[in-house]
C-alpha cells in the first residue's frame, strides 16, 4: 500500500514542479475531472521555433493529480506539439511507478497531460 | 443499537468478510430476500405484466401489483399515486418534463441539490424563460429560512428540495417549506432519495404533493424507483413518455391515456426490480424504521465524537440534528487521497463533489470525504474508520 504513495510520488505532492500561473502565455487550457471534480490549469509559452519553452499549472487536487501535473509539464519542456502527441497516460504512469493505478485513478494521473494537448491543439 | 445478526441478511459480507461499507448514501447492500423475490420471478413465473391472458402473466402482474400495495402502505399514499421509474433521476427529470411552467414563473431550489434535482430545472428553464432561485445555506450548512421566504413569492410554481443533503448531511426544514409553498400556491417537489431508508415518511401529515426515491439507496435492486405525485396533481399532469400499456384507446391519428398509475409508465418495466423493491420495503418494515433510525444516529454520534482533531466535519455542526452521513476534510490531504489509502484498508467510503459540484464550489471546499451508514454498519466499522484516518495521517500528514 505504502508503494501507491511512495516517497518519490509524495515529494512531488509537497513540492510540486512548474506549479505557476506564467505571466506571459500564448496558449492556456482547462481540464477538468468529472469524478471528483479536479480542475487542472495548463500554461505554455511557445518558441517561434514551436517548441514549450515555458510551462505553468494551477489546480487543487489529490496527490496522484498533482504528482501527474509536474511530470507531464516536466515532460513537456522543450519539446513540439508533435512529440507531445506521442506522450500518454502510460508515459506518466511509468515515469511515476504506478502501471498498475486503475481507471479511475489514471484520470487524476492523466488530467494535466490531456490539458496540455488540448492547449496545444487548439 | 440493531443487532450485529443484522449483517448476516446480506450476502455481501459472505464475500468480503472484512468490508467496511460507508457508502450506503451511494448505493446500500442487497439482502438475500430481495435477492430471492426476484429471482423467484426469473425463474418460477417470468412473464409480461398486464398482457398476458395466461396464468404466468396473471402471477407476474399479481406480483407487480402487490409490490405497488406494499409501497404505498410504506408511504401512507394510495397505489395508483405511486408511479415505478428507474429511479430519483427519471422522476425529477419526469417532473421537470411534465409540469406545466411558464416564462413568469420561478422554481425555487437550494444550494443543496444533487445534480439530478438541478440540471432537469436548468433545462426546463432554458426551454421556458422560467427563473430559477436558491435557498441559501446559514454557516452551520443548514437551509437559511429567511431567504426561503424572499424567495418563495407567488409567481413560484415549484420548490423542488432534498430531505436530506447527499454531500453534507443537512436535514431540510420540510414543514416549514412546504407551509411557505403553500401558501404562495406552489406545489413542492421533495427529493427523499436520502431519507427513504433512514427515517419514515408519510406523505398525508406533511401533505407531500410530490416525492421522488430510488430503489437501490434502501436495500432494493438498481434500476427501479418511485415516484409518488397527489392524484389529483398526477391526473392533470400529461405524461411525457408514450407507448405500449400507458394508453387507454390508439388510432392512428391519435390516443388516449390510460388510468393511474399506468398512464405515466409506457413500455415494458422493470417487473423484476419491481418486485424487488417490494421486498425490500418488507425487510426495512421487518427490521424497523424507528430502529434503524436509532441505530444510524448513534453510529453517526459515535463517529463524530471519535473524529480527530485534523478532521474537519462539514456540513451540520456536531451535536446537530443530521442524516446518516458524515462529510469531512483532513488537514492537508485531498479527499480523493483518503478514500484511497481507506480502500486499501478494505474501508469503502466515497470522495469528491458528490454529485453537488455546484455546493462543494459555494462551500468554497474541494470536495469531502464522506462515511455513510446503514443497517449492517457497526461500531467497529466506525472504529476501523477512524484507525484508518490515522493512517492516511501517518501516509500523507
Ligand atoms: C439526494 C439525491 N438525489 C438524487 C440522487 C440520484 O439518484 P439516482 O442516481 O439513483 O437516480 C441521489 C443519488 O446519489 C441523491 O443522493
Amino acid at each position: 500500500m505504502e508503494k501507491l504513495y511512495h516517497e518519490a510520488l509524495l515529494d512531488l505532492y509537497r513540492h510540486p514542479l512548474n506549479k505557476t500561473r506564467l505571466d506571459n502565455f500564448n496558449a492556456m487550457q482547462t481540464e477538468h475531472n468529472p469524478l471528483c471534480g479536479e480542475t487542472v490549469e495548463i500554461f505554455i509559452q511557445s518558441s517561434p521555433g514551436g517548441q514549450v519553452a515555458d510551462i505553468g499549472w494551477q489546480g487543487d487536487g489529490c496527490a496522484l493529480s498533482q504528482a501527474g501535473a509536474s511530470v507531464a509539464t516536466e515532460q513537456c519542456k522543450q519539446k513540439s506539439a508533435g512529440e507531445i502527441k506521442n506522450l500518454s497516460t502510460d508515459t506518466i504512469l511509468n515515469l511515476l511507478g504506478l502501471a498498475n493505478l486503475n481507471p479511475s485513478r489514471q484520470r487524476c494521473v492523466g488530467l494535466a497531460l490531456a490539458a496540455i494537448k488540448n492547449a496545444l491543439a487548439t | 443499537m440493531l443487532d450485529a445478526s443484522v449483517k448476516k441478511y446480506f450476502p455481501i459480507f459472505e464475500h468480503h468478510p472484512n468490508l467496511v461499507y460507508l457508502d450506503n448514501a451511494a448505493t446500500t447492500q442487497t439482502p438475500h430476500s430481495v435477492l430471492e423475490a426476484m429471482s423467484e420471478y426469473y425463474t418460477t413465473y417470468r412473464a409480461n405484466t398486464e398482457r398476458g391472458l395466461y396464468a404466468l402473466s396473471e402471477q407476474a402482474t399479481t406480483a407487480y401489483t402487490a409490490a405497488r400495495q406494499k409501497i404505498a402502505a410504506f408511504l401512507n399514499a394510495a397505489p395508483e399515486e405511486v408511479i415505478f421509474t428507474p429511479g430519483a433521476t427519471y422522476g425529477l427529470n419526469l417532473l421537470a418534463r411534465s409540469l406545466a411552467v411558464t416564462a413568469d414563473h420561478n422554481i425555487v431550489l437550494t444550494r443543496l441539490e444533487h445534480h439530478a434535482n438541478l440540471i432537469p430545472w436548468q433545462q426546463l428553464s432554458n426551454r421556458t424563460g422560467c427563473e430559477l432561485r436558491f435557498i441559501e445555506l446559514n454557516k452551520d450548512g443548514q437551509l437559511d429560512m429567511a431567504t426561503a421566504a424572499d424567495k418563495i413569492d407567488e409567481q413560484t410554481r415549484l420548490v423542488s428540495c432534498t430531505a436530506v443533503s447527499n454531500a453534507i448531511g443537512t436535514i431540510a426544514p420540510l414543514d416549514e417549506i412546504i407551509a411557505l409553498a403553500k401558501s404562495n400556491g406552489a406545489q413542492v417537489i421533495v427529493d427523499a432519495s436520502q431519507l427513504i431508508a433512514h427515517s419514515p415518511i408519510d406523505v398525508r401529515t406533511l401533505d407531500y404533493d410530490w416525492l421522488v426515491f430510488s430503489g437501490h439507496k434502501m436495500y432494493g435492486p438498481t434500476g427501479i424507483g418511485i415516484l409518488y405525485g397527489k392524484k389529483q396533481l398526477l391526473e392533470q399532469t400529461e405524461p411525457f413518455l408514450f407507448g405500449g400499456e400507458m394508453i387507454e384507446d390508439v388510432n392512428y391519428l391519435t390516443a388516449s391515456w390510460a388510468e393511474l398509475p399506468h398512464k405515466f409508465e409506457a413500455g415494458t418495466q422493470n417487473i423484476a426490480g419491481a418486485i424487488g423493491l417490494g421486498a425490500a420495503v418488507d425487510f426495512i418494515q421487518k427490521i424497523g424504521l424507528s430502529a434503524i433510525h436509532e441505530h444510524e444516529q448513534s453510529l453517526l454520534r459515535y463517529t463524530i465524537e471519535q473524529l480527530p482533531e485534523y478532521a474537519a466535519l462539514i456540513g451540520p455542526p456536531s451535536g446537530a440534528p443530521r442524516g446518516a452521513i458524515v462529510s469531512f476534510l483532513l488537514q492537508g490531504v485531498h479527499p480523493h487521497d483518503t478514500a484511497e489509502i481507506l480502500n486499501r484498508f478494505n474501508i469503502a467510503v466515497r470522495a469528491g463533489h458528490h454529485c453537488a459540484k455546484p455546493l462543494m464550489k459555494y462551500l468554497d471546499i474541494p470536495g469531502t470525504a464522506r462515511a455513510s451508514f446503514g443497517v449492517y454498519n457497526r461500531p467497529e466499522d466506525v472504529d476501523r474508520l477512524i484507525e484508518g484516518l490515522g493512517n492516511v495521517k501517518r501516509i500523507l500528514g
